[in-house]
């Protein structure tokens, strides 16, 4: 039984930071989830029941729920939300707050576009790119160094990296 | 009465739909002139594009037709039919009204319909009233039974005006009916007030690109449905589906197409009437397939609030097995043989279906063209577009002397329309009353033929009435069997007898075959008798010559799947009424002076809103309150959802009323008896605190009772103090009650008593009345936390936007289903005792519980005690309820079988204070038609005594309902002789006297004995 | 016309041919490209806008200050990539405070964020900007007798108040622009559904994520016989080809090509397949040769 009383009644405006005012507009009508592709895994993203959590202020559930993860950010859920709830956002936002109350949420993919600037090692396939007539590295962060300094030092002013910055590596 | 006041004794109507046409109706019968405006070629709205009504499934044309046509040929109604208003300059009473008509290019006056010219029209274009799912062509006629019945040219695909030559209609035209010299016509005409009621349009299906209307053929709107559906729509009724004329197997319904949409509709509003169509359409629809259908319907809440909807919405699931899903889809994928696959999220899965056919439940809006023609005459429109009304009054427009009815000011269905519509004629007419009857004519009938003695010359038309009949039975037999019938001179079949042009063509016969009888083998004289009757009298015959054969609901509606031995019961049914119609005579009827003095039983907001409006149009009124105070239940009510504040408007009426002249006031007054009847009541009235019994005399009586609140025996009310009925808690809100207003956790539950099997039917106000007080708590404790535990949310209309407003505001909305109901206990939860009110949240799929500090019940709106004695004392009926049940459910809501007896208010069903004001207004223009009369005629079908026959054994004295039968002595031939005499007042001919006489010394006149043996023997085929 | 081509992550490390297919092809329709240099991830909304939404606008408007400095707007084939990069614009326009807050970090490494530079797709620019008449116009080779399949990418369409180009629920522009080589597009029913190919779902639920795509190849097979299935976003090029290889361990073989649409304009513009379609799970040799072989 979960007790409603003593939910933390604050949490949807803890989880939606600034962009707080249409979440509460929610009246679960399941549109979200009607479109939703990762709905239909075995541990369904079900972006409504996560919308109630958030609003109902069920902290400890919601950190526990790893399905907010499982998004593939095609926005369906956004475009068609009679109210304006904008529940792809809430998922990013509920990303945001396990990443903040529990580090280890953190995608490590994060930490490679600091260290790197991308998700895929752009500088690593000179050899197939010179295959193709292309230059072996693309004109990317990954080909000025300089440039990559300056982006790792915007980013350690950022919240993320400052309170996780024994992830974040150079 | 003809009047010297200043004021103009006429009203302009804008918009020919049912509003219009019942607004008309109302004026015209109260003494005023009209002119009916119409943007169309032909009056009648949406009605006639509907198929079946609900909640009774009537047939929406056939319950419309007699008004069409009584509006068409009401010598006091103007229909300006392809016209609009332009402009409005002066004052209320005295307005000049800029009309413009746009030229027809057929004369009216010459046209006989007869259809040739729409049929050899080389140019088409998709037809507006079919939805595009059928063609027109440039001269048409809107609809089969169109009024009038005469076709318009659309100048922008006609030929002969896009490329100068063509003019085959004119050729052809035998009665040189088509003129295109015709040019636009500017009018002035004057009006001492006005009334709009330019209807609405459906949501533009474009913007919701994703459900692939008009790109997948068999998604269809509910539009075109009710066109698909209906017996004269394209498919003639048989549903089969668009892309390739099947027979559907399974449709899906998706609800909230456009309604409840901030995001791509922009539209905050719930249009109110969907769900209750989409239900209907799901049964009926099954009742159009010969194969098994089966029926989903897709919805977030579902809303059937209004009279009868819960039990129509019951009988659906269990006796129609029309399943409800609580899903909203928006993923449709068309398969390759059409069928489209659905995909919803049913409470915990994905789950994919396959239909036929999807149905768009599109919601109501308002067009750009009637928010031009509100910019145009200075009308404010509210924030969704439609015309912003009075605080307590919804018909009064933001201009004087201007009125609204019907989807105009939001939308509504048509109970509540004709109610808007009676209320804004009631309203539009106080106005001017002092000029009643300044602009009328009387209509003159022809003189009445004698036709008594005359060998009987029987003319018959038997109706298809399109397919009801139709597609059954097979008429053109049952028009050569009519023919060979004796005393038949006349037989001839017909696509609608009722309409208007087959008026003029009865009339026609009748005097070319010199007719001294008419029968038509249609429908049910309940609703077109009336029609009929009167084409007689403009025939120069006595209304009573005339015989019905039911042929559709006592055939083809229940025999629709044997044709062959329907049409041999059709058959039956006609020899039957030949045989009575060879023995009808003409009746005269008793005229009575009517007393001009109302009776408004109830000081509750709708009685004294009845009141007031029937004083400011001269009439005197009694109004009686049995407790010491005026006000009923709207004492207890501080502010309605919107957050206009209801003391302040009460304390107003009752100035008012108490201030009136007119208005004679009766505290602690209870009914102890009523005779009389229409035009005559006597009523005794008893005056508690004195204890007095006094008599008046009135000529209508509205039953404006009121209504109760249920004493909840659930969820601890009544054992804990904790536990309130949200009209209590808002009490104590008042109060500024600390542990209310200071609780912290604070639990509403909604249909306490509502939508239970002993009480079926949902109390309507209750959800928008805890969202007010959820509200209303949260501005005075921003921290408390609400609860509100619901069913369905049913915040119909412009109530929607507050619903998101408690949500907004964090008040948090949980459904739980009637066999998983909340449980309340009362508990210790370490050292505070709260209530624990546990129920499953079906979003989370999990139990949960609520500490509650307070509870509030949204407690059943019950009919108020006393109504079983009034019921009798007014012969009027009962619903399974306890409501008063009124005539007609969709076309005469106020009104009695009884006549010259109304009824509004919480009486006949729950509502708000506003929708009580409009039903109370509805019901004293209802009151006023007849209030206005010098004098009513009496039905002539009634009793009479056959005194030599009659024994004076009295059987049927104590029978009769209506206390019409006395029993007398009097000396004859120098003895007592004993006999009974009937109140010819008071008798309403329903023949429990002659049933019960022993000696044929009664009979009810149009129902003799011999009438009624000869039509069994001809049943029986004895002759 | 000049737009900085944003080539995103995938397209530079895993399929190059792609980015030399537009490199080559898109010249020829006189769209100017410009190098973004310095350009970084947009960012994947699995990575920064997972963790910390300010760090994320400030990546976006770090590769939109390149494009500003260098005045263009800017091209992208990546449906996420346009995603994130137009919806880190449209947040940044609206909300000063983070406008302001995002100018300051931006501020450290000398870059500034005005708005300016709108992001295009690849396919709203070929469609709205070239026109099927040019494209028509200027090819060597057609696909005249081939049968395609189109796949929109979801980030495309939705929210379309943000990013829509086409028409959300019918969008069409991709398969004009197929058509504008001379093929033919049939429809199927799940046309529209989603390729499942990109976030956590295939990441963290492959097998379920096959099961949702296998109902898409299913409607294909069985309504359409394409030759070949266009796609114009890295994610649905890279996970609709590789997809069918494991569809086939389960004993369903569909082995349907999947171009780029950057591809197959290259090849009908006669560039050689050894550069602009080399990289591919399911062969594509059949329709290459036929392509090649084809007279326009």
């Amino acid at each position: 039984m979960i007790d409603l009383t003593k939910a933390n009644h604050h949490l949807w405006k803890e989880i939606m930071e600034e962009d707080a005012g249409d979440i509460r507009r929610c009246f679960n009508c399941g549109t979200c989830v009607s479109g939703c592709p990762a709905a239909e895994a075995e541990t369904p993203l079900m972006i409504r029941r996560l919308v109630r959590m958030v609003l109902l202020g069920l902290e400890e559930k919601l950190l526990e729920d790893g399905t907010p993860w499982m998004c593939v950010t095609c926005t369906a859920c956004e475009e068609m939300c009679p109210m304006g709830v904008k529940p792809f956002e809430v998922g990013l936002a509920i990303r945001r707050w396990q990443t903040r109350k529990d580090e280890t949420y953190i995608p490590l993919s994060t930490t490679e576009v600091f260290q790197t600037g991308h998700t895929q090692p752009v500088e690593k396939v000179g050899e197939l790119r010179r295959s193709l007539g292309l230059p072996e590295i693309p004109p990317t962060i990954a080909k000025f160094t300089e440039l990559l300094k300056k982006f790792q030092a915007m980013l350690r002013e950022t919240e993320i990296v400052k309170n996780n910055d024994y992830m974040f590596k150079e | 009465m003809k009047s010297t006041s200043n004021e103009t004794g006429s009203v302009l109507v804008v918009g020919g739909g049912i509003a219009g046409i019942q607004a008309s109706l109302d004026l015209a019968e109260s003494g005023y002139k009209v002119y009916l405006v119409e943007k169309s070629p032909a009056i009648g709205g949406t009605m006639p594009q509907l198929d079946k009504t609900f909640p009774t499934n009537d047939c929406s044309m056939c319950i419309l037709s007699p008004k069409l046509v009584e509006c068409g040929r009401h010598l006091n109604i103007e229909v300006i039919t392809n016209a609009e208003v332009l402009d409005i300059k002066g004052q209320p009473g005295n307005f000049v009204v800029s009309v413009k008509k746009r030229a027809r290019y057929v004369d009216e006056t010459l046209c006989t319909g007869c259809g040739i010219c729409q049929e050899k029209c080389p140019s088409k274009t998709g037809s507006e009233f079919n939805r595009g799912l059928s063609q027109r062509k440039a001269i048409y006629i809107p609809y089969a039974q169109a009024v009038p019945n005469v076709p318009a040219i659309d100048r922008e695909i006609c030929i002969y005006f896009e490329k100068g030559k063509c003019r085959v209609c004119e050729k052809l035209c035998e009665s040189k009916a088509i003129d295109f010299t015709q040019t636009d016509q500017l009018l002035e005409i004057e009006a001492g007030s006005v009334i709009l009621c330019p209807g609405f349009q459906e949501f533009d299906t474009s913007i919701f690109t994703h459900y692939g209307h008009r790109v997948f053929p068999n998604v269809v709107t509910s539009i075109e449905f009710e066109r698909m559906l209906s017996p004269s729509g394209p498919l003639q009724g048989h549903l089969i589906r668009p892309s390739d004329q099947k027979v559907p197997e399974r449709i899906a319904w998706i609800q909230c197409v456009g309604s409840r949409d901030i995001h791509l509709a922009k539209n905050a509003y719930c249009s109110s009437v969907c769900c209750t169509y989409a239900i209907k359409e799901a049964v009926v629809a099954k009742e159009h397939c010969l194969t098994p259908l089966e029926t989903t319907i897709f919805l977030i809440d579902l809303r059937t609030f209004g009279k009868g909807f819960e039990r129509y919405y019951e009988r659906a699931k269990k006796d129609h097995g029309v399943r409800f899903v609580r899903a909203r889809v928006t993923t449709l994928y068309q398969e390759s043989d059409g069928d489209l696959t659905l995909r919803y999220f049913d409470e915990d899965r994905i789950k994919e279906e396959r239909f036929s056919m999807v149905v768009l439940s599109v919601g109501l809006r308002q067009p750009e063209e009637t928010k031009a023609l509100a910019g145009r005459l200075g009308l404010k429109l509210n924030d969704y577009g439609f015309c912003e009304t009075g605080d307590f009054s919804t018909v009064a427009a933001s201009k004087p002397g201007i009125f609204t009815a019907g989807a105009f000011s939001g939308p509504k269905d048509i109970p509540e329309t004709v109610m808007e519509a009676s209320a804004a004629a009631s309203e539009a007419s106080s106005l001017i009353s002092a000029s009643r009857h300044s602009l009328t004519t009387e209509k003159q009938y022809p003189p009445e033929r004698e036709v008594t003695g005359e060998q009987p010359r029987i003319g018959v038309f038997v109706c298809h009435c399109g397919i009801n009949i139709g597609g059954v039975l097979n008429v053109p037999s049952l028009k050569e069997y009519a023919r060979s019938l004796p005393d038949v001179v006349f037989a001839d079949e017909t696509l609608f007898a009722c309409s208007q042009d087959n008026q003029q063509r009865i009339k026609e016969v009748i005097r070319e075959h010199r007719l001294n009888r008419l029968l038509v083998a249609a429908c049910t004289p309940r609703t077109h008798e009336p029609l009929f009757r009167e084409t007689l009298r403009e025939a120069g015959l006595n209304r009573y010559i005339f015989e019905m054969a039911n042929i559709r609901e006592h055939c083809s509606w229940v025999h629709m799947n044997e044709p062959e031995k329907a049409t041999e019961k059709a058959r039956d049914l006609i020899r039957m009424a030949v045989a009575k119609a060879m023995l009808i005579e003409p009746l005269s009827q008793m005229s009575l002076e009517v007393n001009h003095t109302a009776l408004v039983v109830g000081g509750g907001i709708s009685g004294m809103a009845g009141a007031l409006q029937l004083a400011k149009q001269g009439f005197e009124v009694h109004l009686i309150e049995r407790t010491s105070e005026l006000g009923g239940i709207a004492r207890r009510h501080h502010h309605t959802l919107e957050g206009k504040d209801v003391q302040a408007y009460l304390n107003k009426l009752i100035a008012e009323v108490s201030r009136e002249p007119l208005i004679h006031i009766h505290r602690e007054t209870e009914i102890q008896g009523v005779s009389g009847h229409i035009g005559n009541f006597k009523t005794a009235l008893r005056d508690q605190s004195k204890g007095e019994v006094k008599e008046i005399e009135h000529g209508i009586t509205i039953l404006a009772t009121g209504g109760d609140v249920y004493k909840p025996n659930e969820y601890l009310y009544g054992e804990d103090p904790r536990v309130f009925t949200v009209l209590d808690l808002n009490d104590e809100i008042a109060k500024g009650n600390p542990s209310v207003v200071g609780s912290k956790n604070l639990v509403m539950i909604q249909c306490v008593g509502s939508r239970e099997p002993e009480r079926l039917y949902c109390s309507r106000v209750c959800c928008g009345g805890s969202i007010k007080t959820a509200l209303k708590l949260k501005e005075i404790n921003p921290e408390m936390n609400i609860y509100i535990l619901y069913r369905d949310i049913r915040t119909y209309g412009f109530k929607e936007p507050y619903y998101q407003e408690a949500r907004d505001k964090g008040v948090t909305f949980i459904r739980y289903d009637i066999e998983d109901k909340p449980f309340v206990e009362a508990v210790k939860e370490g050292d505070k005792d709260v209530l624990k009110v546990s129920l499953k949240d079906p979003i989370l799929g999990e139990p949960v519980f609520i500490d509650a500090d307070i509870i509030g019940l949204a407690a059943a709106i019950v009919p108020a005690s006393g109504r079983d004695s009034l019921a009798q004392f007014f012969k009027v009926p009962l619903n399974e309820d306890g409501f008063f049940l009124e005539a007609h459910i969709k076309l005469r809501p106020v009104e009695f079988p009884t006549e010259g007896v109304f009824v509004c208010g919480l009486a006949h069903y729950p509502k708000t204070i506003e929708e009580s004001i409009v039903q109370a207004q509805a019901a004293s223009a209802k009151a006023a038609t007849i209030l206005s009369r010098e004098s009513i005629e009496l039905e002539g079908n009634i009793s009479q005594v056959v005194d030599e026959n009659c024994d004076g054994c009295a059987y049927c004295v104590d029978p009769c309902p209506y206390k019409a039968i006395i029993l007398l002595e009097y000396m004859r031939e120098g003895a007592v002789k004993k006999t009974v005499e009937v109140n010819e007042a008071a008798c309403k001919g329903c023949g429990c006297c002659q049933a019960t006489c022993p000696k044929k010394g009664i009979f009810v006149r149009g129902f003799k004995l011999e009438q009624i043996g000869a039509q069994v023997d001809a049943a029986l085929g004895v002759t | 016309m000049r737009y900085g081509l944003y080539l995103g992550c995938n397209m530079p490390a895993i399929r190059p041919d792609v980015e030399r297919a537009m490199r080559l092809a898109l010249p020829i329709l006189g769209i100017e490209l410009v190098d973004l240099e310095g350009y970084a991830c947009c960012p994947a909304f699995g990575t920064f806008p997972s963790a910390d939404e300010i760090a994320s606008l400030a990546i976006s408007s770090w590769n939109l200050s390149i494009a500003e400095e260098k005045g263009v707007d800017v091209v992208v084939q990546c449906g996420s990539c346009y995603s994130s990069l137009r919806m880190a614009r449209a947040k940044l326009l609206k909300d000063e405070e983070k406008r302001e807050r995002v100018n300051e970090l931006l501020g450290i490494a000398g870059k500034k964020f005005e708005g300016k530079p709108c992001t295009r797709h690849l396919i709203d620019v070929l469609y709205n900007e070239v026109g099927t008449e040019k494209i028509s116009q200027v090819i060597k080779k057609n696909l005249k007798g081939l049968k395609a399949v189109v796949q929109y990418p979801c980030h495309t369409r939705f929210p379309s108040e943000v990013l829509g180009f086409d028409n959300p629920g019918r969008p069409r522009m991709l398969k004009e622009i197929v058509e504008a080589l001379g093929a033919e597009v049939q429809h199927y029913s799940r046309e529209l559904q989603c390729c499942g190919g990109s976030g956590g779902f295939a990441r963290q639920a492959y097998q379920d994520a096959v099961k949702f795509t296998k109902k898409k190849y299913d409607a294909m097979k069985n309504e359409t016989q394409p030759d070949m299935i266009v796609v114009n976003c890295i994610t649905c090029l890279m996970y609709m080809d590789k997809i069918q290889k494991d569809l086939s361990k389960e004993g369903e073989e569909f082995s349907i090509p999947v171009f780029d649409y950057a591809q197959i304009l290259a090849l009908c513009m006669g560039f050689d397949p050894k550069e602009v379609a080399s990289i591919s799970v399911i062969p594509r040799d059949k329709i290459i040769e036929k392509i090649t072989g084809a007279m326009s």
